[in-house]
Formats: C-alpha cells, structure tokens, sequence
C-alpha cells in the first residue's frame, strides 16, 4: 500500500542550504519496495531536465555575452577608416560580391568607398560588425580563414553557407556553427529557414549504376 | 515469552500492517523453481501468485552512454480478497495486510508460514533488519476539523504540541506530526510518528485492498514501527529466530498504542460495532 506523504498536507519545507537527513529508517511498504525504482526514475528524469535546463540556461548566458562582445568590437571597429575595413577583409579573402551582400550595397558602391566617399552610419556599422565578427572568430574559435569557413554550406543537403547567416544579420546562429560544442548544422538550419528542407528537395537522387560508375535518377517517391 | 493477548477491536483504526524482512541480497535472486516451491506452500493462506515487474535503471556517472533499463520480475502472493498480500525480493520480503485479526490469532502465524516458506525455498545468508509496523488511523466522529479538539481520545501528552496553554492564541495549530524514536532492547527501537492529519495516511486504492476505506478526513495518525537490526554480527536466517524477534517487536507497539489512546476512545469508538460508529 502507498504511504502518503505528511509533506502533501503541510506543503514543501523552506529550502535550506544545509541538506536534512531522514533520521529514521522505517519499515517498508510493499509499495514502498517497488515503487522505490519509479521514484528513483522519476528523481532522475529530475535531474536530466535540471541538467538540459542548466545547458540552455549556460547556453543562453554564453550567446548573450558573445552578442555583447560583437557590439562591443564592432562599435570599436568604427572608429578605424572605411577603406582601411574593406581592405582589411579582402584580405582576409572575402570577395567584393559577398561584402557587398553582407553589408547591404553593390560592389560599386564598396568600389567608392574604398576611394574614400562616406558611407552612412548603419552601412559603416555594418561593415565594422562583420570585420569584429572575423576577429572574434579567429581568437576565440581558432578559425583562421573566416572568409573560407563562411562561404562553405553549412549542410550537404542545402546551399546554405555561414555569409547567408551573417548577410540576415543571424550572428547568434553563426557563432553556434563556430562553437566546438558539436552543434548539430541540421538545428542551426532549422533555426535559420524552417523550411529549408522543402525549398532545397530534389527529385533526383544519385545511385551507382550498371556499370559501377555514379548516375542521376529521377525519385520514385 | 509469554505473550499477552491483543485482539482486535471490532472497530480498531489499524488500517495497515506490515512486515519487512531484510536480508543480504540473494546471490541467485529468486527463481523458478524457489517460486513455485512458496506457491506450494502458501496455496492455502495466499494463493493468488503476481509477477510485479520493475526497471532498474543504471546510470554511468560522467559517461557519455544512455541509461540502460533492466526488466526484473519478482512474485507477488495475494489473498483472494487482495486485503493480504507478500511481495519477496532480492533484498527483502514484506508481508502487509489491511485486515488484521490479531497478532497471535492471525498475523503472527501468517508470518510463521511465510517466513518458513520462504527460508524452505530460497534460504538467505542471514538477517539483517526485521521492522513491525502498524498504522492507525483513528477518526472520531464529532472531529470535523484536523485542529480538532483530540483531548478526550488522544494522551495529551501526545497533544503537547497544540495544548493552548503552551502556545500564544496568535499561533493556530492546523496540523502537525511528531516523530519520536525509543530504544526498547540494544538492537532493537520504537519509531512513532503520531499527529492529526488529513485524507489518508494509507492509500485507499493501493494495490493492498482497503476494505470499507472511509472517506477522507481529519484523523489522527499513530504509525508504530518498531525494528530489529543486526548491530555487528548478520545471524543465520533461522526461522525461530526471526519470528522470536517478530514476538519482541510485537509487544512495544502494542503497549504504546494502549498509551497512546484514552479510555474514552476504546470504549465510544474502538468497541462499537463498525455500522453504528460513524
């Protein structure tokens, strides 16, 4: 038979620092007998969901503070000459077509800039985050060809690449491809375009043929 | 030892009965054929015969591995009324009933009988706790509230907690549990937890059949537990043995609960008929 707890009637005792030991070891129940394993299942359901909270909670914690630092570095950033940016990340091996995606303009207009014109305050801003975002990258990841890493896919079944992350401004989901904690390409692409496996499908598949050699096919399904 | 008689009121507030055998685990659990050697022999007293089955879980510590679940299955054995039933496994054997009729006129031979049964089919290596344990839940009709005035029925020793002239009116008892342990031989002690409660302190519709389960409601909780341990030495699992410890668990409790409860309550409650107390 089930013993009922006198805590369901006096409600839980205040949380204390110090952990309270049962005093007393009473004779058991044959519910108490066999039902010590489902609690003891039920206790470490407990402690897997604290355990997956605490990973979101760090996990949260660490992209609000790279977020942070990306502002930071970028405001820095800002105070360095335009063309001295747009140098700095064609050398770095970025293309002129692909800044000029990330920030926002034509590659004629980065032409301009590098000349010395002005640009506007949020394309300057633009440009300083992602030259901020490189070094960030470098240091903290080890990445040392950010341009390279950018441009590939994230996912064998999508052409979907780290610029088109960082040209919709989704730094955040950028950092986590960077991060070594194993973070799987399929969630941060689920994140990024829900619908990517349907927009990407296609309807032929490669198999081997006949002779040995790869072929094209048209899906059955 | 002598033993002084105990029978049951015809409206006791026992609701529950159990006793817990421990012994050091059994090192080739409990098989086939030590199951149907007990079945044989409880057939009379507890022939209905259950598998329960648990999962074990086993978790390795800073692995990168999935828990592993393990199905075991150990026999439950049930009166046909299901108001009776023993479960054994690997670690322990607990026999419970919600209709006790007595110490030496029904439990104390239904342990004789399991405790033989069991030590004919699979002997363990020795003893290593024996607990008695009884739950009264005592509802005196009148007593609408847990906070209820328990003065008549209860020893107001047990009632200290709440006794208005100990506490300032600007504290309202609503419901309270103490818990005393007493040392009643060197390896053996009385554990009591007693107070007024609320609902149940059993569970109605446990796999255990409460037989006329009354509705929930302020009662009084006397949980006797009283248990043997071995100190240093495990002692053979002889069945004399165990069942002499079972005969000096018995008493304590016996006398605490004729300490526990008034006059008053023995003979306005406890000795009426069961259709006339509430």
């Amino acid at each position: 038979m089930t013993m009922l707890d006198a805590r369901e009637a006096t409600g839980r005792p205040t949380g204390a620092s110090i952990g309270l030991f049962e005093t007393t070891d009473a004779t058991r129940t044959i519910a108490d007998l066999v039902e010590e394993v489902g609690f003891l299942k039920n206790r470490t359901r407990i402690h897997v969901a604290d355990s997956n909270g605490v990973h979101d909670s760090a996990q949260q914690l660490h992209s609000a503070a790279l977020d942070q630092l990306l502002r930071t570095s970028a405001s820095q950033k800002t105070r360095e000459s335009l063309p001295d940016l747009l140098e700095g990340l064609s050398g770095l091996g970025f293309a002129w077509r692909d800044l000029g995606r990330v920030v926002g303009v034509s590659v004629p207009a980065l032409r301009k800039w590098r000349q010395g014109e002005s640009a506007a305050g949020d394309n300057r801003l633009r440009v300083a985050r992602l030259a901020a975002f490189c070094d960030i990258v470098r240091e903290q990841y080890l990445i040392d060809d950010p341009a390279s890493w950018l441009e590939t896919p994230i996912h064998v079944a999508a052409p979907t690449t780290g610029l088109d992350l960082v040209a919709s401004d989704r730094f955040d989901l950028a950092f986590r491809l960077a991060g070594d904690d194993g973070a799987d390409p399929e969630t941060i692409l689920d994140d990024f375009d829900p619908e990517w496996r349907e927009r990407y499908a296609t309807s032929v598949e490669v198999f081997v043929a006949a002779d040995g050699q790869p072929a094209l096919r048209i899906r059955k399904d | 030892m002598a033993q002084r008689k105990s029978p049951p009121y015809p409206n006791a507030p026992l609701v529950l009965t159990v006793l817990e055998i421990r012994y050091p685990e059994l090192s080739d659990g409990i098989g086939r054929s030590a199951q149907h050697q007990m079945r044989e022999a409880l057939r009379k007293e507890l022939p209905l015969v259950e598998n329960v089955t648990e999962e074990q879980l086993e978790l390795s510590i800073g692995a990168p591995l999935p828990a592993a679940v393990q199905r075991r299955t150990f026999p439950r054995f049930v009166t046909r009324d299901r108001t009776t039933a023993m479960v054994v496994k690997e670690e322990a054997l607990v026999l419970e009933t919600t209709s006790y009729g007595g110490w030496e006129e029904s439990f104390r031979p239904l342990v004789a009988l399991v405790v033989s049964a069991f030590a004919q089919a699979t002997p363990p290596d020795g003893v290593l706790r024996v607990g008695l344990r009884y739950i009264d839940e005592i509802r005196v009709p009148g007593i609408d509230a847990v906070a209820g005035d328990w003065r008549e029925y209860i020893d107001e020793h047990l009632l200290a907690a709440a006794d208005p002239g100990f506490i300032p009116a600007s504290l309202k008892p609503t419901v309270w549990q103490g818990l005393v342990q007493y040392r009643t031989a060197s390896d053996s002690t009385l554990t009591v937890r007693y107070g007024p409660q609320d609902g149940h302190a059993v569970n109605p519709r446990g796999s255990t059949r409460r037989r006329n389960a009354p509705p929930p409601g302020p009662y009084f909780l006397l949980d006797s537990d009283s248990a043997w341990q071995a100190s240093t030495d495990v002692p053979e699992f002889d069945v004399d043995h165990v069942l002499e410890i079972c005969d000096s668990l018995h008493e304590p409790t016996r006398e605490f609960f004729r300490i526990a409860v008034t006059d008053k309550l023995r003979d306005e409650i406890f000795s009426q008929d069961k259709g006339k107390s509430s």
